[in-house]
């Protein structure tokens, strides 16, 4: 099988609740699949499942990850961390307590890759760990890898943390918001960065991000969340020129752009996500769609549009 | 998985046999504190005398009994007179300009070096023996305690954006401590308040075992600990008994503070 | 001229070093009557330590703050009291900006307790349910709940109203949207921006969205290091920019 995550039918619940309900899908070699979604609407939950970090009270209740062709779910904990560790690099969202503040950038971007190699191997670390900061950037990375965290900036720290999460050359790179504690302009040179990296180290990618202008940037894939289901999926080009779920609809028209005309209000949603929302047997968006219908009320089936572009909804 | 809460839980146990013991002391005492019975020095248990007698042949149960009452009385009052004046300390270093604050925080700070027990001993000597000596002597260390917790907790919640929303539409300073400093603290407080009458209760036996508490013919534990220690190897169990009662005692309380601390953030973390 | 800050450079000494750290050096703002004015810049440009001084929150180390022509250093204690009920805030994150002891009905008394203290109950009662409503809430299913009850974008509604409350003549939003979602966002601004035309209340809108702030504001100031780059009509400096850091700004958002 070619595909390096492959999700099918997983559902997520705590005590109270569904916090995913149905997330299925794959993806392929080389490619940048992107969830856009609210906060809340499961986006992190489903990273958090397919790098088995599941909160304490949280279970899956059925469905099945599969990474590399193997399913985590069902593998003990101790290969779980192997197969993670050989394969996937992590991009945490909060990039300012990510890092230790006390130890140096050496001793952590090392850290990952010794525990997998053995001990002996520092120095070799160390010198992929210079090489892996020059390619995301940093033009003095002797320097970078003495100092402390409290020295960089906040870009810098993300390049580190993007380097280390490079170090065991993963073939699935999973990364939580990148930019969102970034500035505007370290936040385009961080979307630059991964659109070489994909193509370098001919990796994948699996971002999240509520950033539109970054998602068109960098996507080949866009999943779409709300409520914890996903509710449309289609390749980038697919999703932005056609969108068909009104959610998705509202949600690309209602990022603030320069060019958009200033005297109009701006689009908005009405409403919030409520708790009845996410209960519903049928479409979670019912409550705030401009477009809705008596039989959304019923369980709502996916609809594929396309080989890559599927809906959930009745329009 | 929920995690059971075993601090909570041993903690309260432990906490109500005081309590029991204390309450039992004011309805059923079988015998007076200084009543002796020459006859029966160093008994062992019996049915006249549940826990034996020590060595003037007093009635080691009633003792202990009426050891709780000082137990309880002296550390919480200690406590209290400690905490109060603790927290007003540093609610006002915390809220005062600069200078004021280093004054007060060097003076808590120096009052913090000296060790509790020896602070109170000194006291304890200036003042003169007693009861209530001991307790002014305990609430004297308790203060730089409760004043560092307070000064901590007021420069945390200053910063909180509820505080400043508040300041923003023109409420007082006293107002700002009281409805939306305060509240925050209250959890902290009845921790920090519980562990410290354990700390209070083993301070008070201390300074009994050391003369300077309870003064012999009354009853404390430490007193009768400090009784015992010379007829530890003919008649243990009058030094036995006490010292399980102080530990049930110190240990509750701590377990007590601990395990509501548990419960309480277990509940902030929910939401 | 409703607010105005002239001069103000602001000095924090860092703890054991001797050199000193200037968050804001010789900035001047100035606010009319019913004016919306935009700040834009980065984390650790300034943008917070400004409007917080001008709101009389902190003071500056040099400038002078002047509210109605008059320098809020010299103003007696009621007029002093008038200023802080005339320049209100509301704050990046409305989940810390309320104290979540309170309910919601407590939360919205409590400027008018302060501010008023002989109103009686029930025109206090009236008042804040009139706001509720202006801003889009239900009184009936927020008044009794704590904050933590409800999602950010309710939260924010309601801080707006707790500010509105007081009927301001300056609101002060501090990056008040970058802790909802995109489409909380835009109902937060659009009701800013109808709120304005309802009451004609000035507003300094703070963000480090060049984007958003282009919406709601009619004068924009671009900030960097404690500095202004750049001030002027909003459609003029996003139009024709001439400082290169406000270049890459407008630059970055098209992506």
């Amino acid at each position: 099988m070619s595909d390096i995550l492959n999700l099918s039918s997983l559902f997520v619940k705590d005590k109270r609740r569904y916090l995913l309900r149905d997330i299925s899908f794959s993806l392929g070699e080389e490619t940048t699949l992107v969830f856009i979604g609210e906060s809340g609407s499961g986006k992190t939950m489903t990273l958090k499942s397919i790098l088995g970090i599941l909160p304490e009270d949280t279970e899956v209740e059925k469905g099945s990850v599969t990474l590399m062709g193997r399913d985590i779910l069902s593998i003990s904990e101790k290969e779980k961390r192997r197969l993670l560790c050989e394969n996937v690099g992590f991009v945490p969202q909060n990039t300012v307590n990510y890092l230790h503040p006390l130890l140096r950038i050496s001793d952590q971007i090392t850290d990952g890759y010794t525990t997998l190699y053995g001990k002996k191997t520092l120095g070799e670390a160390m010198e992929k760990a210079t090489r892996l900061l020059e390619s995301v950037g940093i033009t003095d990375p002797e320097r970078v890898l003495s100092s402390y965290p409290s020295l960089l900036s906040g870009g810098m720290k993300q390049r580190v943390n993007i380097a280390s999460a490079l170090m065991n050359d993963p073939s699935l790179l999973i990364s939580d918001e990148p930019t969102s504690a970034l500035d505007k302009v370290v936040q385009k040179q961080v979307s630059e960065l991964y659109i070489e990296l994909k193509k370098k180290r001919r990796m994948s990618l699996v971002v999240v991000s509520h950033d539109i202008v970054f998602v068109k940037k960098i996507a080949d894939v866009v999943a779409v969340f709300y409520a914890g289901e996903i509710v449309e999926i289609g390749k980038s080009s697919e999703i932005f020129s056609n969108p068909l779920h009104p959610y998705t609809k509202a949600l690309i028209s209602l990022s603030p752009s320069l060019m958009k005309d200033k005297s109009k209000p701006l689009g908005e949603i009405k409403g919030y996500i409520t708790e009845e929302d996410r209960r519903r047997e049928g479409c979670p968006f019912y409550s705030r769609c401009p477009e809705r219908r008596k039989e959304c009320m019923n369980s709502v089936d996916v609809r594929k549009v396309s080989e890559t572009h599927s809906v959930r909804c009745v329009l | 998985m929920k995690k059971r809460n075993y601090s909570l839980i041993i903690g309260i146990i432990c906490v109500s046999i005081i309590i029991a013991l204390f309450i039992l002391s004011f309805i059923y005492l079988p015998y007076s504190v200084d009543q002796m019975d020459t006859k029966n020095r160093f008994a062992s248990p019996s049915s006249s005398h549940i826990l034996g007698t020590d060595q003037f042949g007093r009635d080691i149960f009633s003792r202990i009994l009426v050891s709780t009452r000082s137990a309880l009385l002296v550390s919480s009052s200690s406590v209290l007179m400690g905490a109060l004046s603790g927290l007003i300390l540093g609610a006002l270093a915390a809220l005062s300009p600069h200078i004021i604050e280093t004054i007060l925080m060097r003076f808590i700070d120096a009052m913090m070096a000296f060790p509790g027990i020896l602070s109170a001993m000194v006291l304890s000597a200036i003042l003169g023996k007693g009861v209530m000596n001991a307790s002014i002597a305990i609430a004297f260390f308790m203060i730089p305690v409760f004043a560092r917790l307070s000064y901590s907790m007021i420069l945390e919640s200053k910063k909180r954006e509820y505080v400043k929303a508040a300041k923003s539409y023109g409420a007082s300073m006293p107002r700002l401590v009281v409805f939306h400093m305060l509240p925050e603290m209250v959890t902290r407080l009845i921790t920090q308040f519980s562990s410290s009458i354990g700390a209070a209760i083993l301070t008070e036996s201390s300074l009994s075992f050391l003369g300077l508490g309870i003064q012999p013919p009354g009853a404390s534990l430490g007193l009768m600990l400090s009784e015992a220690k010379g007829y530890v190897l003919i008649e243990p169990y009058q030094a036995l008994w006490p010292g399980v009662v102080l530990s049930i005692a110190v240990l509750g309380f701590s377990l007590l503070g601990d395990g509501i601390n548990e419960y309480l953030n277990r509940e902030v973390d929910y939401e | 001229m409703i607010l105005e800050a002239r001069n103000i450079t602001k000095e924090y000494r860092v703890k054991g070093r001797k050199e000193v750290f200037s968050a804001l050096s010789d900035v001047s703002l100035s606010l009319e009557m019913g004016e919306v004015l935009g700040i834009v810049g980065e984390s650790g440009s300034g943008k917070t330590t400004l409007s917080e001084i001008a709101g009389g929150m902190r003071t500056p180390t040099k400038g002078s703050i002047l509210f109605e022509g008059k320098d809020i250093s010299e103003m007696k204690k009621d007029e002093r009291r008038d200023y802080r009920k005339n320049v209100q805030f509301i704050f990046q994150s409305p989940k810390e900006s309320m104290n979540p002891y309170f309910t919601v009905r407590g939360i919205l008394s409590e400027p008018l307790v302060i501010n008023y203290p002989d109103m009686d109950k029930k025109e206090r009662e009236e008042r804040i349910r009139d706001m509720l409503l202006r801003v889009g809430m239900d009184p009936e299913t927020t008044l009794s709940f704590r904050p933590s009850h409800f999602s950010g974008g309710q939260l924010q509604r309601i801080a707006i109203a707790r500010a509105l409350l007081l009927s301001p003549k300056v609101l002060i939003c501090d990056e008040c949207t970058s802790a909802l979602d995109v489409s909380l966002e835009a109902q937060i601004v659009n009701l800013l921006s109808s709120l304005k035309k309802e009451t004609g209340v000035a507003m300094i809108f703070i963000s480090h969205d060049i984007s958003l702030v282009r919406y709601i504001s009619d004068r924009i100031m671009v900030m960097k290091d404690g500095k202004v780059v750049e001030e002027g009509d909003t459609e003029i400096v996003i139009s024709s920019p001439h400082n290169d850091y406000t270049k890459t700004l407008i630059e970055t958002s098209f992506l």
